[in-house]
């Protein structure tokens, strides 16, 4: 399975370098240099959108390393539940964050980053 | 170190392919798609994917050449590099036992082609193959280099068919082992296994394997041991716990002190933290806590045909029962039906698993179950390497139940579904492009 052209246009305009992979019988997205939330240290990563359910959340940002957003008063500390995940023959990280069903692929990667803002 | 790993269904579908009579042609000739694996490491290697057949059109009638193949063929061959982005190896078939080798007329004519192949992309792996009823012999250009000998062809599957150079041990040490077959030591020798965690479980297979002969070990587990592993690892010690030891390094001890000349390599870090040793290992054990753990292992396992034997255990208590101890010994072999096909991984586990992220506590573990899979895992891989028992099948799922005694076939293995598996396409096989 392919993804749609056209969403995968909305991704090339979040993230210029992004490119489908494909993992088993998975297609995923690899964000090169995705930018994230002013503030976030780093301030660009490398990650990838997997973009059906997978261990119980609709879809799954993981990223190249682990990220300290800004810092906020009252702000819940991230629940990084994915450590060192083997995908694509990298390890990978994760935060717990459940999304919307039913998005758009360019929408999924905009609420995984909302959780840094 | 170069290896090249193929699987037993695409040496058969080779081997008749090449065995089909030809109008005029006394042998025939066809062609590999390879792919390269471990780039850039210590143990390079070349994974092949899939087979293409040359057409009876596009021999050349030459008395001198058993097989000559025209510019189409090799105008197919060239353009298959282009469009799958895969290296290509040519293929022929020397109809007798034993190890084939390259005669003086291939050794002139076929580099020439690879030649043409390299001229293409020089980007992936080409070469030549020759293969005989029961072994093979490759000679491969790796990006940037010369095309030369590679050092051992794995044939996955079952049989598995592991061609190297390693001489047998020889010693009355094995004599009783010797029912395995005349070529299992050196079947044994030749093998670098790999364990995936070396407590529980992985403790008893390393001491097991250095018993049977095996010499080349990759040992992998980041913890030392505590107190609290004295119930069950094989070989620790009260001393190990006081000096903190690493579990592998405990392993590496045991099987040295069974067999002196293993080369041990053991590596204090988790597995995918040292990907290059796990994908140049032959065969793994997987010794791993957790499901998602076993879909990342299984899935490099898969990416560089690896076959995979995986244990576990696990007791549930239920208030006002009594405690149900189960495990489950798997063997997932490349090309053949998956945890995934056979539903012991599923997204349902999977999911609950992670829900429980960080309150898993300490699965209850015992030593005599732990030994139980294990040996079972061995047995499976003794299997595996010699084919002592006539066994065929690449997939085994053993289910153990520890309160009756006992482990037979998972009633799974009933619905297994007819299709191939989807979860490890063969195309995939290399390193993620």
């Amino acid at each position: 399975m392919t993804l749609d052209p056209s969403q995968f246009a909305e991704i090339l305009e979040i993230c210029p370098a992004a490119r489908e992979v494909k993992e088993g019988d998975a297609t995923l997205v690899l964000l090169h240099d995705l930018r994230l939330p002013d503030g976030c240290q780093p301030a660009t990563i490398r990650a990838l959108l997997w973009p059906a359910a997978r261990d119980g959340y609709s879809s799954r940002l993981f990223f190249s390393q682990r990220i300290t957003p800004v810092a906020k008063a009252n702000q819940q500390p991230l629940n990084w539940n994915a450590n060192g995940v083997r995908i694509l023959e990298e390890n990978w990280h994760a935060f717990s964050w459940q999304t919307r069903g039913g998005q758009r692929l360019a929408q999924m990667i905009g609420q995984h980053l909302q959780a840094l803002r | 170190m170069t290896t090249l790993r193929m699987t037993r269904e695409l040496f058969n579908e080779l081997q008749r392919d090449l065995r089909r009579m030809h109008p005029f042609a006394s042998e025939r000739v066809a062609f590999v798609q390879v792919h390269e694996g471990n780039r850039g490491g210590e143990h390079p290697l070349v994974l092949a994917s899939a087979s293409h057949s040359v057409t009876d059109d596009d021999y050349i009638n030459d008395p001198l050449s058993g097989a000559r193949i025209n510019g189409t063929a090799i105008r197919a061959a060239m353009q298959r590099i282009l469009d799958s982005g895969a290296g290509i190896l040519h293929v022929h078939l020397h109809e007798h036992d034993d190890a084939p080798s390259f005669g003086r007329m291939d050794r002139r004519e076929i580099p020439r082609l690879v030649k043409s192949f390299v001229a293409t992309d020089a980007r992936v792996p080409h070469g030549m193959l020759v293969l005989s009823n029961d072994s093979a012999h490759a000679w491969v250009a790796m990006p940037g280099q010369a095309l030369r000998p590679v050092d051992k062809v794995v044939i996955v599957g079952r049989p598995m068919t592991i061609i190297g150079t390693n001489p047998a041990y020889r010693s009355a040490r094995y004599d009783r082992q010797s029912f395995l077959g005349r070529h299992s030591q050196r079947a044994f020798e030749s093998t670098r296994v790999g364990i995936a965690g070396l407590g529980g479980g992985g403790s008893h297979m390393a001491q097991q394997l250095a018993h049977l002969g095996f010499k080349d070990y990759v040992l992998f587990d980041k913890q030392r041991i505590e107190d609290s592993n004295l119930n069950r690892l094989v070989g620790g010690t009260e001393n190990d716990v006081a000096g903190q030891a690493f579990k592998v390094d405990i392993a590496h001890r045991v099987i040295c002190g069974i067999r002196s000349d293993a080369q041990v390599l053991p590596i204090r870090e988790r597995w995918q933290d040292a990907a290059g040793a796990l994908r140049s290992c032959d065969l793994v054990f997987g010794c791993v806590d957790g499901f998602d753990e076993r879909r990342q292992l299984e899935r490099s396992c898969r990416r560089y045909l690896i076959p995979l034997i995986d244990i576990g255990m696990d007791v549930q208590c239920v208030k006002g029962q009594l405690p149900r101890m189960a495990g489950q010994v798997i063997l997932s072999t490349p090309g053949e039906p998956c945890m995934q096909c056979i539903g012991f991984l599923n997204e349902k586990t999977l999911t609950r698993e992670a829900q429980r992220y960080g309150d898993a506590g300490d699965n209850p573990q015992v030593v005599w179950a732990n030994g139980v899979l294990a040996s079972t895992a061995i047995g499976i891989a003794v299997d595996l390497l010699t084919g002592w028992t006539g066994k065929h099948v690449g997939l085994e799922y053993l289910s153990y139940d520890g309160n009756r005694n006992c482990i037979g076939p998972h009633v799974r293995l009933e619905y297994l579904p007819k299709e191939q598996c989807t979860h490890h396409p063969l195309d995939q096989v290399g390193d993620p492009v």
